[in-house]
């Protein structure tokens, strides 16, 4: 018998969770990657399904809501002598839980919810770019600085603002926070439209639903606010799916400045409740580019899917971001941290 | 009470070991200056197993078991009716969820109310137009009891491990009118948490202040009242934050001043007769007491921008000061339902 472990998948709908696991099973079962599947699972049916659809070159659907699929996979670590196989498994959900879980609270809280708080190992929180709710109307945008005199207080002097770039910029020093764009940056007087219909309902912000869910989670194995556990007890990788889409700039700067700009409450709730070693932010491709984009769709075609794709994440902290084809590094991580990443001391 | 992963309690966390000492010493004489930096224990209120947090604002008895931490800040937002006080609350949430923190010094670390800020932002979310109200007023008939927003802070530098807890007040104007009024026969009834405030926010509407005498004067018996009660006790220092709301209104006419002359009522034009009294009042605080005043425009028309709005969050952080406690960490159980009790121990 095999020893399980298990880990927790946390994002909102259409957040990448279900096509990264249907192309982990395709890298795992073609022993492409740090882990390889040593067998096939009791249950196959779950898992030739959605890796199905991407061999069909197309995403797998949405997930329905109440829909849980649980996914076991045994596996062992490629090229280790005496390796310990283990099943790993996981579920998959509709996103609209986490939404459900926020509004709902305790009646949302199943106890699979729990199952999943206690019994994982690790968490992956799923972060799509494309399909970020911003806590913020569009109506406001973010002050310059802090300087009385300076931009900040200008649109009220009917001053000009400072000059916005299109694309976040490298500047001098290695400051993500000194990066705005431009729709953040109105500053002119004129009247904007409404962003939301005066009786549409507002859905909680992405960033503040999965902080209030990792708040669950974290209550449910007993760690208070603030309270920093070992990090080899519990891990977080957080994962920017479609990091292909996110524009050049932000590939070059990596996923950490990335989820630090654009998901701040989340960047700083992981800051302040897990050690530095606890968290990793990584930047994940599952086929390379966009499926609904024909042309890239052809060259999809004529590849494997098991080695399209790939994974980002900075080696150190300031670090420049490396970039690998293997997307079982992340599951490497929250299973045994540092030593499951590549080594770069020769690259 | 203690809740998780900590095999050797004594040696990882300093407060038990004081705690511990403390029993076995005679009681020190509570501190007057300020006190060693808060201890970077993680205290919370005992919840009911498999139950979590409402998240929508704390009611006096959720808020009551967390102030039995000393790491808990109970910061009142004062003003009259229609001062922006809940504008201010609200842009505040905005800021910090949106990360728009530049020059902040602490990092977001947790909450228990998120719901409710979430709910209090959504009018803003849906705000149409520069002419129509953004968010509705809190009132008397929407609010019966004290409710208190609550927010976890840690400092920036990864150095500090200190979790913060912030209890913001958020109230109808009319209480702090009857309390201006009617003084301590007020505080019973609605505001009873008052004694323990560990910092004062005063809504300070500019415009009115410029505009309207009665108005200015209205401030000045509620600041009367909030140095009277600062007074009362010498074991903490309560700093008070002068928060100058709708600033947007007057920026043209009252450009803002300089850092380091804004204590001085005579930078700030026509502000200067409503600020002078307010200093005049200020002057009777108890020696050291910090205070400050703060330009701030919640909604800043016509783009509605948050500005200046976490400057005096940010002071009362970094000046409140609390003694160390003698007591046992969290509530004890018998004062679960009497959570005035808390309120009541100003010294704790």
């Amino acid at each position: 018998m095999t020893r399980r472990r298990s880990l927790g998948l946390l994002g909102m709908s259409d957040s990448g969770k279900t096509t990264y696991v249907g192309r982990l099973w395709l890298s795992v079962h073609d022993k492409v990657g740090r882990l390889h599947a040593t067998s096939l699972p009791e249950d196959m049916r779950p898992l030739r399904e959605v890796s199905n659809f991407l061999l069909r070159n197309v995403y797998p659907p949405h997930t329905p809501k109440g829909r849980v699929t649980a996914f076991a996979m045994p596996l062992s670590w490629a090229g280790r002598k005496e390796t310990i196989p283990f099943t790993l498994s996981f579920a998959d959900y509709s996103g609209e839980e986490i939404d459900r879980i926020f509004t709902d609270r305790d009646a949302a809280w199943t106890d699979i919810w729990k199952e999943r708080a206690t019994d994982s190992v690790g968490l992956m929180v799923f972060l799509r770019p494309s399909d970020i709710r911003h806590p913020q109307s569009k109506r406001l945008s973010p002050p310059p600085d802090e300087d009385p005199h300076g931009p900040r207080w200008a649109h009220l002097r009917d001053e000009d603002a400072e000059p916005v770039t299109e694309t976040p910029k490298r500047l001098s020093g290695e400051d993500p926070e000194a990066y705005f764009p431009t729709e953040l940056m109105p500053q002119e007087a004129e009247e904007q439209p409404a962003v939301a219909d005066p009786k549409e309902n507002v859905h909680p912000p992405t960033a503040v639903a999965l902080v209030e869910v990792l708040q669950f989670v974290r209550h449910e194995r007993g760690l208070c606010m603030g309270e920093l556990p070992a990090p080899e007890a519990f891990r977080v990788a957080v994962v920017v799916s479609c990091w292909d889409a996110v524009h050049e700039d932000w590939q070059k700067l990596g996923p950490d400045p990335f989820v630090e700009r654009h998901f701040p409450l989340l960047y700083d709730f992981m800051c302040t409740n897990f050690h530095r070693e606890s968290v990793r932010f990584f930047g994940l491709s599952s086929t390379g580019g966009d499926l609904a984009d024909p042309s890239f769709r052809e060259k999809y075609e004529q590849s494997d899917p098991e080695r399209m794709g790939e994974l980002v994440y900075h080696p150190s902290p300031k670090g420049d971001p490396v970039s690998f084809p293997d997307v079982t590094l992340p599951i490497g991580w929250l299973l045994e941290g540092e030593s499951a990443l590549p080594d770069l001391t020769n690259r | 009470m203690r809740r998780a992963e900590f095999p050797n309690p004594e040696e990882q966390c300093p407060d038990l070991r004081a705690g511990r000492q403390a029993a076995t010493q005679a009681a020190p004489p509570t501190p007057l200056s300020t006190p060693a930096p808060p201890p970077a224990a993680e205290i919370e209120p005992e919840l009911e197993a498999g139950r979590f947090w409402s998240g929508f604002a704390l009611g006096a008895e959720e808020a009551g078991a967390l102030l039995w931490a000393p790491e808990t800040r109970l910061f009142t937002l004062m003003g009259g009716r229609d001062r922006g006080k809940t504008c201010w609350l609200t842009a505040a949430y905005i800021l910090l969820a949106n990360g728009f923190t530049d020059g902040f010094p602490y990092r977001f670390c947790g909450s228990r109310s998120l719901h409710g800020f979430q709910r209090l932002s959504d009018p803003a979310f849906k705000w149409s137009g520069p002419h129509d109200r953004i968010l509705p007023r809190t009132t008397q008939a929407s609010l019966r009891q004290p409710s208190f927003l609550h927010l976890a802070f840690k400092p920036r530098s990864y150095s500090v491990k200190r979790t913060t807890h912030v209890l913001l007040t958020d109230m109808p104007g009319e209480w702090f009118q009857n309390w201006a009024d009617d003084g301590s026969r007020a505080l019973p009834e609605t505001l009873e948490f008052l004694p323990r405030t560990d910092g004062f926010l005063l809504a300070v509407d500019a415009q009115q202040a410029v505009a309207d005498r009665a108005y200015r004067k209205d401030v000045r018996y509620l600041l009367d009242r909030t140095v009277a009660l600062a007074q009362h006790s010498q074991a903490v220092r309560r700093p008070i934050a002068i928060v100058l709301t709708k600033y947007d209104a007057i920026v043209k006419k009252v450009p803002v001043p300089s850092l380091t002359s804004r204590k001085d009522p005579a930078a700030w034009g026509p502000l200067e007769p409503s600020l002078r009294s307010l200093v005049t009042a200020l002057g009777d605080l108890p020696s050291g007491t910090p205070w400050d005043i703060f330009p701030t425009a919640a909604f800043s028309r016509p783009a509605a921008q948050p500005v200046g709005v976490l400057a005096p969050l940010a002071f009362l952080l970094d000046t409140t000061t609390r003694p160390m406690p003698l007591e046992p960490r969290s509530a004890p159980r018998e004062y679960r339902g009497d959570f005035f009790e808390v309120f009541r121990s100003e010294g704790l």
